[in-house]
């Protein structure tokens, strides 16, 4: 049960990680490419 | 003073490529004549256009103010330790998708791992099944993120 606890916790930290991040990436790309 | 490539793109679809001088303590740019000439003759048939400068990968819009041209220089982010950390929270195009791809092995090894523990379980009671249904959730939150991560334009 707490491994599967673990292993549940551990992914929605990686996704919650991945997908803020991703977010970051896109907003500086719109703000350098306003420009073009 | 640097050397720096601007693009003037006008609606009509007319482009202008050249190169410009920049000093990058000030964002002054300096337009050769040639080019100013151009623009001249381009503003009597033409719409203002879409002035841009391409600076260290940066594409950063041209202002122009009293016959004079300049651009806000971007901010730059430390070096060392700080650069580091400002590529993995503010990742590039290219980076997101490697990213996206490897969300994704995470995911089918989530999944692989539900469908080990899911047979391992079988015969052992309700209790056994908690782990395999936790990966398999895993493996679609980790999946979607992964998506979300490769979104294309």
């Amino acid at each position: 049960m707490s491994t599967g606890i673990f292993v549940l916790a551990m992914s929605i930290v990686i996704s919650a990680f991945f997908i803020w991040t991703s977010n970051n990436g896109r907003k500086a790309d719109r703000e350098r490419d306003w420009g073009k | 003073m640097k050397l720096a490539k601007v693009k003037i793109e006008y609606s009509s679809g007319t482009t202008i490529v050249d190169r410009v001088g920049l000093d990058p303590l000030t964002g002054r740019v300096y337009l050769a004549p040639r080019v100013l000439g151009l623009m001249k003759t381009m503003e009597q048939a033409e719409c203002s256009p879409s002035f841009s400068l391409q600076y260290k990968g940066y594409v950063l819009p041209v202002a122009a103010a009293s016959g004079e041209y300049s651009v806000s220089m971007p901010v730059e982010h430390g070096t060392g330790f700080g650069k580091i950390l400002h590529s993995i929270a503010v990742p590039s195009k290219e980076q997101r998708e490697q990213n996206g791809r490897y969300l994704h092995t995470l995911s089918a090894a989530s999944i692989g791992g539900a469908a080990a523990s899911w047979h391992a379980a079988l015969g052992q009671g309700w209790d056994a099944f908690v782990l395999p249904g936790f990966l398999a959730v895993a493996g679609v939150l980790l999946w979607y993120a992964g998506i979300w991560s490769m979104e294309g334009e």
